[in-house]
């Protein structure tokens, strides 16, 4: 029984197994040691498409992929060390058609007849599918490390939060900006970071993950770092799972501060520059060049009496306000500049207000934007109304009318007292002589001191109408501008004083050259000198004439005295006419005049003087012409 | 000496009675016998000068009543047989153009009014000098 088992065991054996060497779907074989095969199955004429007397005809080696076939020998090799059993792997034959087939071996040898038995499994489509699967987990490693590079190196702070408020990703940005590297903020709760802020964060979080829609432009301020004050502007998107629950959002945030400020500075200019307008009534308007629409602010329409609405906004309307008259001149002024004649555009001209009556108004402007072609595409500009200046102009003119009106009387006024009033002044005088020579024995002293007197007092006042006529004479006609070297003036005028020995006059420097009326600055200076010689009670009279630079280089003048000096109350009382601060009589019984005369011509070099002086020491009277 | 000019007239135009009695005053002083024709008006002195009788000295007033006294002066400067007659122009104006205006058409002379006995008999003196003694205009 049991030898009938067994033979019939053996039987089943070699029959049985070759049955199903045959007919098993796997790819089973034996080589030989020198690289043939020895036996196939029948698999294999499907799988590689060869028959098996031709995949016996060549060294196996032949029909694997090139590039297996040192791997694949290599493995074989394995097989005759004492330690390997048996051997797996993988490796590539061209099939017939010269596709590639993926063979999974199983492989071992028997050593006592030197032959390698073998089992292979088509694995294709697994491996190809592996490749595959290799290839896109490359893409995708690719596609990681690009969005790595984006994310640590965009400017935009990058959370990836989940809905416990809890930090799960911080890009570069986001942690730097607090002073950290991502790691350190990945994993931990907002508020570690954000104490104050974190609830507010929450619950714009809260409301994307529960409404499942992301949120926009969310602008928020924080303390950074270092302490500062910092606005973000945050887009706060939900993250999807598979079940289209929302458990986790990305919010991506933008410092904005630093156009906040601008924001802010640009509106504070704005806002001022409206102040500056509205203070100074200043209309303002903007003109699109090109199609001719214009921009007119409250106060351009308010000034010609209109609201918002009721002026179309374009050059055509705005230019028919114009008065008719005005019209040519002022587009005429415009293209000038619009053509780059002018820097910019100014002119006055009438406007038709509301109600009917017309404005002046003055209008500046310019383009302030060309094309390529350089054509003008934008253009700004001011409205002022100057109707009450051109009223002030009017008002002027006529008041200067009035004044040369009242100038000629002054001048008739002066022909009047230089004639008429001095023909009877001098008969006075003449006859008070000659009642004191005719009738000198009938009147007693007293009467002839009386008589005296009265020549005295005409004489007086012949002067004081010749110094007045001399004044009006002196601010008309023309004041003569050449060159004149002060030191011959100075000169002149100390060689017309009569020789005294009290007096000692001195040029003490070199004067300078300058342009003036000779005449008239040879008066004052003898007006000056004599003045200095009239008010000295000094045994010794010291004048010094001389000039001196001031602080911005210019020539000052001055005639200095040892003199009575003058008090300070007096400065300004002593140029005016007839104006004398000594008792009439005393020093000499001048007029007054001559210091009049004196600021007259210096008001004629619209120069300056002005005076320095010490009680009992004297005066200098210092000037200056031509600077103002 | 003024006597040597008493064979003629001295012509005085002035409008103004107490200026004329000033000068004759003046002269009487000077205690020369000189005749002085008096004319108080432009028109009569011009019809004075148009006569055959030259004047050996013309005082002349600027501010006149009709013809001017710049009207008289400029007639004797530009008659032949005046021109040479020395004028004295005697005036109150003080402005420098008027006086300017006076020696441009040929005054010999610019007496400001008003002026002492004195002085105006030196002037006058001098003036005749020099015409007649320096200058020796033929009487």
């Amino acid at each position: 029984m049991l030898e009938e088992n067994t033979v019939s065991n053996k039987s089943l054996d070699a029959s049985n197994l070759m049955q199903l060497f045959n007919l098993s779907t796997d790819l089973m074989c034996t080589a030989s040691t020198e690289g043939y095969f020895l036996e196939l199955n029948t698999a294999w004429e499907q799988a590689l498409g060869y028959t098996r007397d031709e995949l016996k005809a060549k060294p196996f080696v032949n029909f694997i992929h090139e590039d297996d076939r040192i791997r694949t020998l290599d493995e074989t090799k394995k097989l005759f060390k004492d330690n390997y059993r048996s051997i797996n792997f993988i490796n590539r034959y061209i099939k017939k058609d010269g596709s590639i087939i993926y063979l999974s071996w199983r492989a071992s040898l028997l050593k006592e007849e030197n032959i390698l038995i073998a089992t292979a499994d088509d694995v294709t489509e697994i491996e190809i599918h592996k490749e595959n699967l290799l290839k896109v987990k490359n893409e995708l490693d690719n596609k990681q490390k690009v969005l790595q590079v984006i994310l640590n190196h965009m400017p935009n702070y990058v959370f990836y939060k989940d809905s416990e408020n809890k930090i799960l990703f911080a890009n570069k940005a986001a942690a730097s900006s607090m002073g950290l590297n991502p790691d350190e903020m990945a994993g931990k709760h907002t508020r570690e970071f954000f104490p104050e802020q974190a609830g507010q964060y929450y619950s714009d979080d809260l409301k994307v993950i529960n409404n499942k829609k992301p949120r926009l432009g969310i602008e928020e301020k924080y303390i950074d770092a270092s302490g500062e004050t910092r606005w973000i502007r945050t887009d706060k998107v939900p993250i999807f799972n598979k079940e289209g629950e929302v458990k986790e959002l990305v919010a991506i945030a933008t410092d904005i501060t630093q156009q906040k400020i601008d924001a802010q500075s640009i509106e504070d200019q704005n806002r001022s520059i409206n102040h500056i307008l509205r203070g100074a009534k200043l209309g303002y308007w903007e003109l699109e060049n090109q199609s001719g629409e214009m921009k007119l602010d409250e106060i351009w329409l308010s000034m010609l009496g209109y609201e918002k609405g009721e002026v179309y906004e374009n050059i055509e309307s705005v230019v028919q306000l114009i008065h008719p008259e005005d019209k040519q001149r002022v587009l005429e002024k415009w293209d000038e500049h619009v053509q780059g004649h002018s820097p910019h555009f100014e002119s006055e001209f009438r406007m038709l207000h509301k109600n009917g009556s017309w404005l002046w108004i003055l209008d500046k402007g310019l383009v302030i934007s060309h094309d390529d072609y350089n054509l003008p595409i934008k253009s700004i500009g001011i409205h002022q109304d100057i109707s009450f200046m051109k009223e002030a102009e009017e008002a002027l003119q006529k008041s200067n009318e009035e004044l040369l009106r009242s100038n000629k009387e002054l001048d008739d006024f002066a022909h009047i007292a230089s004639h008429d009033l001095r023909e009877p002044l001098r008969g006075m005088h003449y006859n008070a002589n000659f009642l004191l020579e005719d009738y000198s024995d009938l009147i007693d002293e007293k009467g002839k001191g009386r008589l005296e007197r009265l020549i005295f007092l005409s004489q007086r006042m012949n002067k004081l109408v010749d110094d007045l006529l001399f004044f009006s004479r002196l601010g008309k006609g023309e004041i003569g501008k050449q060159e004149a070297d002060l030191n011959e003036i100075a000169e002149d005028v100390i060689n017309s004083l009569s020789h005294d020995p009290k007096v000692e006059i001195k040029i003490s420097n070199k004067l300078p050259s300058l342009v003036c009326d000779k005449v008239k600055i040879n008066t004052l200076y003898l007006n000056l000198v004599q003045n200095a010689i009239k008010y000295n009670d000094k045994e010794k009279i010291e004048i010094e004439i001389g000039s001196k630079k001031s602080p911005e280089g210019k020539d000052i003048l001055f005639v200095k005295d040892n003199g009575i000096g003058i008090a300070e109350k007096h400065f300004d009382e002593i140029f005016k006419i007839f104006r004398r601060v000594v008792k009439k009589d005393a020093y000499g019984g001048g007029t007054g005049s001559g210091l009049c005369f004196v600021k007259k011509i210096i008001d004629l070099h619209k120069g300056d003087i002005w005076v320095e002086s010490q009680l009992q020491e004297g005066t200098t009277f210092l000037f200056t012409l031509w600077n103002k | 000496m003024f006597l040597s000019v008493k064979y003629k007239p001295l012509l005085v135009v002035e409008d103004s009675e107490d200026d004329y009695e000033f000068i004759e005053r003046a002269f009487a002083k000077s205690k020369i016998p000189c005749e002085l024709h008096h004319c108080d008006e432009g028109r009569t002195a011009v019809e004075f000068l148009d006569g055959n009788i030259i004047p050996s000295m013309v005082l002349l007033d600027l501010n006149l009543p009709g013809v001017s006294g710049y009207q008289i002066l400029e007639k004797i400067k530009s008659t032949e047989k005046l021109r040479s007659v020395p004028v004295v122009v005697f005036s109150s104006s003080s402005n420098e153009t008027d006086i300017e205006e006076c020696y441009k058409l040929g005054a010999n002379c610019y007496i400001q009014k008003p002026v002492d006995f004195k002085k105006f008999n030196a002037t006058l003196e001098t003036v005749k000098r020099f015409w007649y003694e320096i200058a020796k205009l033929p009487i």
